[in-house]
């Protein structure tokens, strides 16, 4: 599979996270697309475990108007 | 009474008006704070970001003062009331309780913060671990531009306080005075020089 062949370790698993803060915008925009569309996991990588998590923080942030919802 | 480590936590995060006076806004908070208290509440730590841009425009305001509360809940139940009372708040522009996970450590607003160029130089922020050495830099950058910023228009004033001075000799007209006016103009002009020299700065002439 191509995906294999270019398969790393979701970062967040790296990094061993429990939970994704929506106050860190830091963390969260590297996993928005240039229109601020949340980056799917087949492209970022990451596991679906910590998918969810990054989109409850994101879409948090974009309540309390830290993220935009379309640019 | 449960023991503290069952008690619920939560963060309040609010968004107020920007252009209240302090005090107004001081007060503002101080309702918040009763509020919490009155629903069995008690604030463990409060989170001041200051009045920072939105993402995008709410009730047509660009800007808003954000601050985060947190708190413990003996009574989950009264938040519902709580809210109510925050969403009438005219000056409240957007509100959100958020359970904080356990073991959720406080982190400064400085972790926080999207510079650009994060995107290229590390993703993910490990979680309350070792700063990199780019934030770092990060930090260090604006307080040399805010200095140079002020080297400016001193100098700009002594320009203006020599012209001043230039057109007092001129009416006395006295030779030694405008010696010592031109030693100090080429010390200008070179201080001068190496501002415009500066990559950091933008004068248009």
């Amino acid at each position: 599979m191509a995906r294999n062949k270019y398969h790393k370790q979701c970062e967040f698993c790296e990094a061993k996270a429990t939970y994704i803060d929506y106050k860190n915008i830091k963390a969260l925009i590297p996993f928005t697309t240039k229109y601020s569309k949340i980056v799917p996991k087949y492209y970022s990588g990451v596991c679906l475990r910590h998918q969810k998590m990054l989109a409850r923080a994101i879409k948090r942030a974009r309540f309390m108007a830290l993220i935009t919802f379309v640019k | 009474m449960t023991s503290n480590e069952e008690l619920g936590k939560y963060e309040l995060m609010l968004i107020l008006m920007p252009d209240l006076s302090s005090d107004d806004t001081k007060k503002e908070l101080k309702k918040v704070k009763k509020l919490i208290k009155d629903s069995t509440g008690e604030i463990y730590h409060e989170d001041i970001w200051d009045i920072r841009d939105l993402a995008y425009t709410i009730k047509k305001q660009d800007k808003g003062y954000y601050i985060i509360y947190y708190f413990t809940l003996e009574e989950p139940r009264n938040l519902v009331e709580m809210e109510k009372e925050l969403l009438l708040n005219n000056i409240i522009l957007r509100h959100m309780v958020v359970k904080s996970p356990k073991g959720y450590e406080l982190k400064k607003l400085s972790d926080l913060e999207y510079t650009e160029g994060d995107r290229r130089t590390h993703r993910v922020d490990k979680d309350s671990g070792s700063k990199s050495g780019t934030e770092v830099k990060k930090v260090q950058k604006p307080k040399d531009e805010v200095k140079t910023e002020e080297v400016a228009p001193k100098i700009v004033k002594e320009e203006k306080k020599k012209d001043l001075k230039e057109k007092k000799e001129e009416k006395e007209e006295e030779a030694p005075k405008e010696e010592k006016k031109t030693m100090d103009i080429s010390d200008l002009d070179s201080q001068l020089e190496s501002l415009l020299d500066d990559p950091d700065i933008n004068i248009k002439l």
